[in-house]
This record gives structure tokens, sequence and C-alpha cells, in this order.
């Protein structure tokens, strides 16, 4: 029985004992719960995968990677980059973590501009420029490498 | 104890010292050990290493405080490593927790993606020996940042993740020493099955299999050998093989880098 049916009963009832019958009862609110908990947690496995998908590019030659000892990471804050250790952090704005996210799936610089066409609209093209900008500073403090 | 021959292997091929390197070998041991003795508790498995578990012989309790009691272990073994030793620990437990926690969740779901599985494996089983790379390349004195050991590491975590989830399928409980079909029981979708379930081919007659009354493991077993999901398997698990050759051959101990990779090319193909 879950917590939300042993609230319900006590509500009703007033007591909070289970009987064996009770707690073998399959709850109906429970398997919709763990079927939504499920299905979010499917959707949050498919997007926190940077570290497994850094160590399969890590030899392939001819794309854009994190450097050595760099990590990305998405927050509810939002996304970063850090130095694990000198522990700098870098905070990305939405751009910069559109960019990034591509990079760590084995993105070419070359294909990068396409890559963000394909996924976000840019009616006034400031998002490509401000990628451009952005893979040039992430270059510069080396922060990827290629 | 394959944890504690990759971190004593790395450090050879770093340089690192040695009685430190014997330090980080039996923190990750310890650390391992206690997820085991609670991951037992949880699946209630009654075979581990060829011993009845804990758990079995005096119960959950004792099992569950015994892995609380390797945790505190581990993480006094970490202290006298170095003084980001410990902290770089309990950061590596979170990700550790948080990886069984998404596994937790996703047991019984059939919409596992490839990227998600690699990426639970690489927060549960990963994470681990992304800290011993951590801690043996700040113990090196020699310059090393293009072989990026904690990365180097945490692929090998995901390497031994991939075939001890092979291995649910094909070895026996007389070879594996634990229970057999384990994923399985806990409706815990692992690799070869990711597989199985994205091959149009395949997907139909797997999940009818899948969700039998009465699963067939061995019937499972055979489907995904036959079907050739195995081997895709372990071609996944020979891409990150690749990618450690290649970073270990930036270690500056040559002699010693030749050993570990010869040591992952044996974890990827291991029948025990």
């Amino acid at each position: 029985m879950s917590y939300e049916a042993l609230l319900r009963k006590a509500w009703k009832s007033g007591d909070f004992v289970v009987s064996e019958a009770e707690a073998k009862q399959a709850d109906p609110a429970d398997a919709a719960s763990w079927r939504k908990v499920r299905h979010e947690m499917e959707e949050i496995a498919a997007r926190e995968t940077w570290d497994a998908n850094s160590c399969l590019v890590a030899h392939r030659e001819g794309i854009m990677k994190l450097a050595p000892f760099v990590k990305f990471r998405e927050e509810k804050f939002g996304a970063v980059l850090f130095e694990t250790r000198s522990e700098k952090v870098y905070t990305l704005s939405p751009t910069g973590a559109a960019v990034v996210r591509e990079i760590v799936a084995g993105a070419a610089s070359a294909d990068l501009p396409a890559k963000l066409k394909e996924k976000y609209e840019d009616p006034s093209g400031k998002m490509a420029v401000e990628a451009a900008s952005f893979l040039s500073q992430l270059k510069e403090k080396g922060l990827i490498v290629e | 104890m394959l944890r504690a021959r990759f971190a004593l292997l790395l450090s050879g091929a770093l340089g690192a010292d040695e009685a430190k390197a014997e330090g980080v070998a039996r923190a990750m041991e310890l650390v391992h050990n206690a997820s085991l003795l609670h991951d037992d508790c949880v699946d209630e498995a009654e075979l581990r290493r060829g011993h009845p578990t804990p758990n079995k012989v005096f119960g959950t309790t004792v099992g569950l405080l015994l892995g609380d009691l390797a945790f505190a272990q581990g993480l006094e073994e970490a202290i006298d490593i170095s003084p980001n030793a410990p902290k770089l620990l309990v950061t590596t437990v979170r990700e550790m927790t948080v990886g069984e926690l998404q596994e937790e969740f996703l047991k019984g779901a059939t919409a596992v993606s490839v990227d998600a599985y690699m990426g639970v494996a690489a927060r549960k089983t990963g994470a681990l020996f992304e800290w011993a790379g951590a801690v043996l390349s700040e113990l090196s004195p020699f310059p090393h940042e293009q072989a990026d050991p904690p990365r180097l590491a945490c692929a090998a975590g995901i390497l031994l993740q991939i075939v001890d989830d092979i291995h649910d399928y094909t070895l026996s409980e007389r070879v594996s020493g634990k229970d057999e079909g384990q994923d399985l029981k806990n409706r815990r979708l692992t690799l070869p099955c990711i597989y199985a379930v994205s091959d149009t081919a395949s997907r139909a007659e797997f999940l009818e299999l899948w969700d039998a009354k009465e699963p067939d493991a061995a019937r499972i077993a055979r489907f995904l050998k036959d079907r050739g999901h195995i081997s895709k398997t372990r071609e996944k698990g020979r891409q990150l093989v690749d990618s450690m050759l290649a970073m270990i051959a930036n270690l500056p101990c040559k002699a010693e880098a030749k050993e570990l990779a010869f040591f992952v090319e044996i974890v990827a193909k291991r029948e025990f």
C-alpha cells in the first residue's frame, strides 16, 4: 500500500493499521506515479551522458573534444564547464551550452553551424556569430582541443 | 580485484608513489565492496564471488551496516593519500549513488537509450575509477596531460560495466560466482537488451520474451547471442578500448603503460 493510499485510508477511517490483504493490493496511483517517474528518468539519463561521450570520442581525430581534465555539466541553474585541477568554473549562456553539447557529442568544428541550425531557430543569425566567437574563446582558454 | 589492479598499473604508468598507489587501490576496493554489500541487500542476492552473501548469512541489517563500515574505511584510506583525495572521494560516492538511483528509477523501463545506459554506467561504475585517475594524476611527477588519466580511468569503469552486463547473460553461476539472471530478475535493461529493443527486427520478439509472465533467462540469453546483440555490445566495449589505448599511449612510463594496455585488453575479453 502506498503512503498516499494509507493517508487516504486514515483520513476516511481514522486508523493507520494496514491489513495483510490491503498491503498486497496494487494501488493504481502508485503504478501511475512510478510510470511517470520512470519516463522522466529515461529523459534525464539520456541527457546526462557527458562523461561517457567524452570517453568514447577521446581517440577520434578531426573533431573537437573537451580538453583533458575538463568536464561539462548541465545543472538546474544552467550549464557549466569546469577545469577539475584548477577548480575554475565557467558558467555558460544558452548558446554556449548548445555549442558544448555538440562538442561533447563529437561534432567537427566545420559541422557545428549546421548542427546548431538543425536544432535551434536562429532567424537573426546571432546564434551562429555567438557560437563562432564562443568557440574561439574555448580554444583560447584551453577548454577544448581539436 | 580488478579495480585495485587497474589503480596499481595506472600508478606505475604515471610514476606515482607506490605506497600512495596502494592506498588508492585499497580505497577503491573498500568503496566498491561497500556498494556490493548494499546492492546484495537491495537485490536479496544469495551468492557473491562463489560464497553466500553476508545478508543471506546474517540478515539485511548486518549487510547494510557492513557496507557503511566499508565506505567509512575507504574514506579513511583516502585521508592518507593526499589532501584532495577525501574531498574528491566524497563527490565520487555522490556520483555513484546518483547513478544507482537513476538505475533504480529505470527498472522496468524499456525506452532506455544507449546514451542513457552509458551515462548511468559512467556514474555508477566509471566515477570511482575516475577518482583513482584524478588522484594518481596529482601524484605523478611527470608531464602526462594528454593521457587524461581521469577520463582514461572513467572509460575503464564503463568498459567493466559493459563486460559485467554481457556476463549476466553469458556466464553460468559456477563461473561468475554470483546469482544468474540478476538483471532480468531486477527488470534492468542493460546494453545487450537495449540493442535488442532498438533493433526493428528483434524488438517485438525480445519484448515478448522480456515481458512474459515467467521470463526464461536462458532463452533470452540465447536470443541476444543469436541475433548479434551480445556482439554489438562487445563492439561498444571495443570503442572504449580504442579510446583508452590512445590515451594510454601518452602515459609517461612506457613499459608500465604497455602492461596497462594489455590489462585493458584482458578486461574487455575476459570470460570470468
